[in-house]
């Protein structure tokens, strides 16, 4: 099992290093199709923490990841505001794509997070949220 | 910095994004680019994203804004989609509300088909 550790100030140019970070990493374990997509996840988790989170106070961004055989964990940490409780919100998308003004313009990324990754989890104690995302391998094959 | 460089064609404007990541760092002045084009009357548009990379809900988001601003008055064509941000259109469904081209050459030959 490989274990990494990723924190820096909160903000646009530290979420692109961390994507990038993340996508590299994972390529050890999966697919470059699946490594892009779990970027995508961490990308939406980290702009959420970034845009709401840290909305009126600075603060840092902290990341472990552990790739297993069996699993890649992804958690993200911050001491900012805590989300609202998940059933206030939505991880749908629904849409009719022939109607215009039923485009969505934003709020796709609580729906890509729960896509892409199998497990999703939220919790806060003590100052600390922590969203952990889990990506489970299909054991017994490489790659 | 600009996050496009335009070519104007003969019946569309060519919009090619220079960014390699269209992300929540630059949504917002894509956006507003893109608005102030749409604005002057631009309202037929190639969006050439064979350089992007990477796109995130708040990039695809605007991409979303530029075509209802389009509205009814013309269209979007969308041309260069890398694989891995293709993934962005098909999961979130977008595949089926953007008309999309492997190039901006094949997208301007359908509007003079048309």
């Amino acid at each position: 099992m490989a274990l990494l550790h990723l924190s820096g100030e909160a903000n646009f140019d530290t979420v692109r290093l961390v994507g990038m970070a993340i996508r590299a990493v994972c390529t050890s374990a999966v697919s470059g199709a699946e490594a892009a997509q779990i970027e995508l996840a961490v990308v939406e988790a980290s702009n959420n923490i970034v845009e709401h989170a840290y909305s009126n106070v600075q603060g840092d961004i902290v990341l472990d990841v552990e790739i297993g055989e069996e699993k890649i964990v992804i958690a993200l940490h911050d001491t900012g505001e805590t989300m609202p409780t998940a059933s206030q919100q939505s991880a749908d998308l629904d849409f009719d794509p022939m109607n215009l003004d039923d485009l969505p313009e934003g709020g796709m990324g609580l729906f890509l997070m729960t896509s892409i990754m199998d497990e999703r989890a939220y919790t806060s104690a003590n100052g600390r949220n922590t969203l952990t995302l889990t990506k489970l391998l299909r054991g017994g094959e490489n790659g | 910095m600009a996050t496009i460089s335009t070519m104007k064609a003969a019946n569309a404007i060519v919009v090619t994004v220079t960014e390699k990541r269209l992300d929540a760092k630059v949504a917002v002045s894509f956006k507003d680019e893109m608005s102030a084009l749409i604005n002057a009357g631009e309202t037929t548009v190639v969006l050439d994203l064979s350089n992007v990379g990477f796109v995130d809900s708040s990039g695809l988001g605007a991409i979303v804004t530029s075509l209802k601003l389009i509205g009814r008055k013309g269209d979007l064509l969308v041309a260069g989609v890398k694989d891995d941000v293709m993934t962005m259109f098909t999961l979130t469904r977008m595949d089926r509300v953007f008309q999309m081209f492997p190039t901006t050459e094949d997208a301007l030959n359908s509007l003079i088909a048309k």
